[in-house]
């Protein structure tokens, strides 16, 4: 406690013992403003999941606290409302993290690595695109869609993700790349290893942290997304995760309790990921990332 | 080493530094390719197709019409567009608050004492960002929710004895644009909580020893030591909340749709029924290249006054 004030304590005179009680006074509103605010930010979600285990009789005499029996039958009946476009989603995901990946890999060795012609020009020519927003590119994209005739496809979604996740994941693994010690590089080149080689073998199991951000930021990027996969799917058997929950929010005014129960479900993949990475290697270097 | 052979040598060296450039310029060349083929087909050619078709009267497929500026014109004029510049107004005020506001509960969360309270802290604040941000903001609609008995809001103001202020927030056209910007309250967890937090872990331990050396109050070290030394983070933010603002309607478009009567309208909802609900892709390209050219300003404009991602970029690559 003394350790942040530095001061030395004198608790033997009457001042340093009303300093003292002061002190304790400002760490606990200290501490309970923190509580106070980590409640208000929990509530909506406490909210949700005392909402998911209720019946709609259940919700309206009894708001606040849990209310027994437990409708769990609310998980079932959302489960089989969402589960479709939960594989739906997963799919897509995976499509696009697999796809960024491998090609902004690529792209960015070439960059960190191989001396070539007109490198510096290709580079600005990737990172301008960030300067690009989605919304500019939305119609675009849309008639090509059309035109490529993926409507109503999941391909649809995974690539133009794999086009728009690129830009950034370049940007992100070119600087990583180029940190990597030329030594290791010069040694395999002097044994005769091929730029391939090098990338498979030194590169790629060097970048595992960085590899995991630009992958869970895609996924994450993809996952949540709304408005494109509205303009692409028409079918509700191809609808992903977020398209499903919002219809689902459109059948009836008193499905409180399974519409809840979905937005737990919707919210556990995400979870298990996020947690997964922070508890890993990547917890420390997400935030690195961003900075 | 005679003098022949040395010549034959360079002359040969020379071809060979050639050939090899050439194979490494092939093998950038395939490394490349891919990334280049998704974003020639999927960014490239759309972005230039929309600004091309800006000059057009359009309705995406078959008719298509020159009609010069006409389209930029009609926008300027476009009583929609006037609402929806306005309410982006507020919004951009409120979010950009919303955003910044994160740093006095990092503050308040690196001024405790014991590291494992702080580890908790840090780590229930930003647990909710595990929740899909569109959940979130369902939930919230929840909240919203118009019935007295149903919404949680009108159901807490009920059971303060408030049933006058009980109302349906989201069909108030007074009211909806306060409601959206409070949704997430109190807006801590999130990438600019853990981007504060980092940058204040980052102060040097001396620089912080000594500021209470020197008598330094909380207050007085935060304005003068922390706000000046984690200033790149709270740009970084700015700037990318900014950008966030300026194009992401999906929010508005789950909330309210715009409604009530266009009271939360924004210029990217207006695009978005422009193009696909109205058949107008020449204005919602319009629409689109306006918010571009908004955008790539802004974005300039901060850049001159940070330390630009672009110029780090070169920094490491040239070492």
């Amino acid at each position: 406690m003394t350790e942040q004030t530095g001061a030395p304590s004198f608790t033997s005179s009457p001042d340093a013992a009303q300093a003292e009680l002061g002190d304790r006074f400002i760490g606990s509103l200290h501490h309970a403003v923190l509580l106070f605010l980590l409640f208000l930010t929990f509530f909506p979600f406490f909210i949700a999941i005392l909402t998911s285990l209720k019946s709609f009789q259940q919700l309206l005499v009894n708001f606040w606290l849990p209310a027994f029996p437990l409708q769990l039958q609310n998980y079932v009946m959302a489960w089989n409302e969402i589960y479709r476009s939960i594989i739906n989603s997963s799919l897509v995901s995976i499509g696009a993290v697999t796809g960024v990946l491998l090609c902004a890999s690529l792209a960015a060795y070439a960059f960190a690595r191989i001396d070539f012609a007109w490198r510096d020009a290709a580079y600005y020519l990737v990172l301008s695109l960030l300067m690009i927003p989605g919304v500019l590119t939305l119609i675009g994209r849309y008639l090509l869609i059309v035109q490529f005739g993926l409507m109503n496809s999941l391909w649809g979604l995974i690539l133009p993700y794999i086009a728009g996740g690129i830009a950034f994941a370049v940007f992100l693994l070119t600087g990583f790349f180029s940190d990597l010690p030329e030594e290791l590089f010069e040694a395999a080149r002097m044994d005769g290893g091929t730029e391939l080689q090098m990338y498979r073998l030194i590169a790629l199991p060097l970048s595992r942290p960085i590899m995991a951000i630009v992958g869970l930021l895609t996924f994450l990027s993809s996952w949540g997304d709304y408005v494109w996969p509205l303009l692409v799917l028409r079918s509700k058997e191809k609808f992903t995760l977020m398209l499903g929950l919002a219809t689902f929010t459109g059948n009836s005014q008193v499905m409180f309790g399974p519409l809840m129960a979905g937005y737990v479900i919707a919210s556990i993949p995400t979870a298990i990921i996020i947690i997964l990475m922070m508890r890993t290697f990547a917890g420390a270097a997400l935030v690195g990332a961003f900075k | 080493m005679s003098v022949q052979t040395a010549d034959a040598g360079l002359d040969s060296g020379l071809w060979r530094g050639r050939r090899r450039a050439l194979r490494r310029n092939l093998t950038a060349f395939l490394f490349l390719l891919p990334t280049f083929l998704f974003l020639a087909i999927f960014m490239y050619q759309p972005t230039f197709n929309v600004i091309y078709h800006t000059l057009f009267r359009w309705d995406g497929f078959t008719v298509e019409r020159f009609v010069g500026f006409k389209n930029y014109i009609t926008m300027v004029n476009d009583p929609n567009m006037h609402i929806a510049t306005r309410n982006l107004g507020w919004f951009f005020l409120g979010w950009m608050l919303q955003r910044i506001s994160p740093f006095l509960v990092a503050e308040l969360v690196f001024n405790l004492k014991r590291e494992r309270t702080k580890y908790w802290y840090r780590t229930l604040f930003v647990l909710p960002m595990v929740v899909p941000f569109l959940v979130t903001i369902m939930i919230w609609k929840f909240i919203y929710n118009p019935l007295p008995t149903i919404g949680v809001l009108n159901r807490m103001l009920g059971s303060f004895g408030l049933e006058e202020w009980q109302t349906a927030w989201l069909s108030e056209p007074s009211l909806v644009i306060l409601a959206l910007l409070l949704v997430s309250f109190p807006w801590i967890s999130g990438w600019p909580f853990m981007i504060f937090y980092a940058g204040l872990q980052q102060i040097p331990n001396e620089v912080l020893d000594a500021s209470v050396m020197d008598g330094c109050n909380v207050w007085q070290r935060m304005v003068r030591i922390d706000i000046p030394l984690v200033v790149t983070s709270i740009q970084l933010v700015a700037i990318q909340t900014m950008i966030g603002i300026i194009q992401d309607f999906a929010f508005v478009l789950i909330m309210t749709a715009g409604g009530p009567a266009k009271a939360s309208l924004v210029p990217g909802l207006l695009l978005f029924m422009a193009a696909f609900r109205g058949d107008q892709m020449g204005y919602g390209a319009t629409i689109g290249v306006t918010m571009f050219i908004a955008i790539f300003i802004l974005t300039l404009l901060s850049f001159r006054y940070t330390t630009s991602p672009f110029a780090r970029t070169r920094r490491t690559r040239e070492t």
